[in-house]
């Protein structure tokens, strides 16, 4: 407008004073070229202003948001570990937890009243204190919920901190802690499968599939427990395994711990005495010695030995808990449990068979379940008579309930050693023969199920799933007194279901039960172990699939019966 | 082919044999359609990428939210609280005898028999 008016000015002026023109004509080319000018500098300035405006949305839009808060990563997330019908057993949970830089924090006091309005449960008192320590880094609250950490966002405090973590977490609590163990704060496996498989779980996203069975670890474990408080007893160890391909699955060994809080468990209670503990197991041998003599061909379930005097072998005297009158076969040996018979049929084939035989069995070497805490027999260095004397009747060598287990497994099903397994997919073929005949296999079965009925472990009998087993009760050894602890046991007994077909192998074994109300006179695998096992197996079974058959059924009769042996095997129904 | 575009000084002495050429006409066209062409796809394939990287954030976190439900429903489900449970509302519930446990032909035969 102005322009305008100034141009008409100009055009006044130029009408009334015509010899002005040329010299107005070279002032307006001037003003033109002036303006053209501005012109030019706001279009320039307008450009660089749009560049910055262009530039800052495409760093805004390329790079990532940038936060108030900072949230750092500990740990790493780990594969799951599963049972093998897909039950959770251990997992791992992102977590976020709250720190603040209090030498960032302008009112102290302001934020600590807002900080309580989100975490009630805290003291505005502590988080007060807190927040006027001088330090740049203080722990507010650890595992924030969603909810929690979007209020406190919101709050807009950049001397706030998140720090995302990720914990194991083990949903089952102790039923598994001796199979999973546990990890460390940087999320390492430092104990059981998580460290033996811990290269795996940490870089593979595929869980983890174990052959152990949560409902059956439950029983077996709730069961366990029982009996150790009923017996007052020091722990106890249960297994249950696969005899076809070596599976476990349950092992239970207490005291246990949580996983979640190894920490707070006393050490004791760490350590797995159904893998790492090896003991001198005691009668449990006498299958292993009978199946020896039985293969080896030394002797058949016919033959007879005196067992009615003590046998004296070097400085060792052997008795028998229940002594017999004159001679009994190899049948009422193993179902009477005569440490003087077994001893006998050992010395009949040696220390040579002995050891061989034994090794096959797996009881010279570690056993190769894959989990770290594995414990390595202790042998003797020289194999004297008297070795073999007290090795046949389970004293002189200790192994681990877990090498029993297998070895039992290996004899009943069909004589070979399974490899013990818990992890899904890595069974291995049976490649070590412990029986040379398979006839062997039969007789023991044979043995088991006499005992049942007729020997030391009566009370375990549950007919309709045909358990067949042997008792062991063992002085536990003290270094202090050189000798044996004559009150203190290990009572366990071995067994196997349905005995014609085993199909699985139970081991349970009780430390140091005492005399109670229950057991008012004995504290032995009979009064202890045994009755435990038939709890278990009656409970499990159905879970197992195993059908509940008569046991008078003939040809089972036929099967298990021991030709010219005296003693009856039909059951009364009412039993 | 070399255009005239690519020589401005030959363009001007065969302008005319240039607009008259049906091939420049059809390779403009041509040209002209497949950026067309190529634009639509190019739009078509910025929507798709969207939406795949939707959808894998939206399977990611359903598989996070999955994950947290089943440790969840493990904690749950864990065989101590239901037998703590069963003690408290079902404490005439035992455990499955022998007796209890028959196979289905037995089962029918008896209901046959009856």
């Amino acid at each position: 407008m102005k322009h305008r008016l100034w141009l008409l000015k100009e055009r006044i002026q130029d009408f009334l004073f015509p010899s002005d023109i040329a010299t107005k004509q070279q002032s307006l080319t001037g003003h033109i070229e002036t303006h053209h000018n501005r012109l030019t500098m706001i279009a320039v300035m307008l450009m660089f202003g749009f560049i910055i405006i262009v530039i800052t949305l495409l760093r805004l839009s390329l790079t990532t948001p940038h936060s108030i808060h900072t949230t750092t990563t500990k740990g790493v997330p780990r594969a799951d570990i599963l049972d093998r019908n897909g039950v959770v057993l251990a997992t791992t949970l992102q977590t976020v937890s709250l720190a603040v830089n209090p030498k960032k924090i302008i009112n102290p006091i302001q934020t600590a009243q807002n900080l309580i309005k989100i975490f009630p449960s805290l003291s505005l008192d502590d988080i007060k204190d807190d927040l006027t320590k001088h330090t740049s880094f203080v722990w507010i609250k650890r595992d924030l919920t969603p909810e929690q950490q979007e209020k406190t966002i919101l709050l807009g405090n950049p001397a706030f901190s998140f720090i995302k973590a990720y914990p194991r977490v083990y949903p089952q609590g102790n039923l598994f802690s001796h199979i999973l163990g546990f990890t460390n704060i940087d999320g390492r496996g430092i104990a059981g499968l998580e460290k033996q498989y811990d290269k795996q779980l940490r870089t593979q996203k595929n869980p983890l599939k174990l052959t152990v069975d949560s409902r059956i670890q439950f029983i077996i474990r709730h069961l366990l427990k029982k009996s150790v408080d009923r017996f007052k007893a020091q722990g106890g160890v249960a297994i249950l395994m696969d005899v076809k391909n070596g599976d476990i699955i349950s092992l239970v060994s207490l005291p246990d711990f949580d996983p979640n809080h190894p920490d707070l468990s006393p050490a004791q209670n760490l350590f797995n005495q159904a893998t790492l503990g090896v003991y001198e197991l005691g009668s449990i041998f006498k299958i292993f010695t009978i199946s020896t003599g039985l293969d080896h061909q030394d002797i058949t379930l016919k033959d007879k030995f005196d067992v009615s005097k003590p046998l004296h072998i070097g400085r060792f005297v052997i008795h028998d808990d229940i002594p017999q009158k004159g001679s009994i076969s190899v049948a009422d040996i193993f179902s009477y449990s005569s440490n003087i018979g077994a001893s006998q049929i050992a010395l009949k084939y040696g220390a040579e068979v002995q050891k061989d035989y034994f090794k096959r069995m797996g009881f010279f070497d570690p056993s190769p379940l894959n989990i770290p805490e594995i414990g390595t027999p202790l042998v003797p260095h020289r194999w004297s008579t008297a070795r073999t004397v007290t090795a046949s009747y389970g004293y002189g060598l200790a192994v681990s309930p877990l090498q029993v287990v297998t070895a039992v497994a290996g004899i009943v099903s069909d004589g070979m050693l399974p490899v013990p397994n818990l992890v899904m997919g890595q069974e291995h073929h049976k490649e070590t023969p412990i029986l040379h005949h398979t006839s062997v296999v039969q007789k023991i079965r044979q043995l088991m199920y006499l005992n049942v009925l007729h020997g030391t472990a009566k009370s375990s009998n549950v007919p309709a799933y045909r358990v067949g087993g042997k008792t062991g009760t063992a002085e536990k050894a003290s270094h202090q007194e050189k000798g044996y602890h004559v009150h203190r046991l290990i009572s366990s007994f071995a067994s196997a279901f349905p005995i014609d077909h085993p199909r699985y192998a139970l081991y349970v074994l009780l430390q140091g039960p005492q005399k109670t109300k229950y057991n008012p006179y004995s504290a032995t695998a009979a009064a202890t172990a045994v009755p435990l096992t038939k709890k278990i197996v009656t409970q499990i079974a159905p879970l197992l699939h195993i059908m509940p058959q008569s046991p008078n059924d003939p040809s089972f009769l036929k099967y298990i019966r021991i030709p010219l042996y005296p003693k009856k095997l039909y059951i009364d129904s009412k039993r | 082919m070399a255009l005239p575009l690519s020589k401005p000084s030959k363009r001007r002495s065969s302008k005319s044999s240039w607009h008259s050429s049906w091939l420049s006409r059809i390779i403009i066209l041509t040209l002209l359609i497949l950026g067309g062409v190529f634009y639509h796809f190019s739009t078509v394939m910025n929507k798709l990428t969207l939406q795949k990287q939707e959808l894998i954030t939206q399977i990611t976190q359903e598989k996070h939210q999955q994950h947290i439900l089943q440790a969840e429903w493990s904690y749950l489900a864990r065989p101590d609280r239901l037998y703590a449970l069963k003690k408290q509302f079902f404490k005439n519930l035992s455990p499955a005898l022998p007796q209890h446990i028959q196979s289905l032909d037995a089962f029918s035969q008896q209901t046959k028999q009856s």
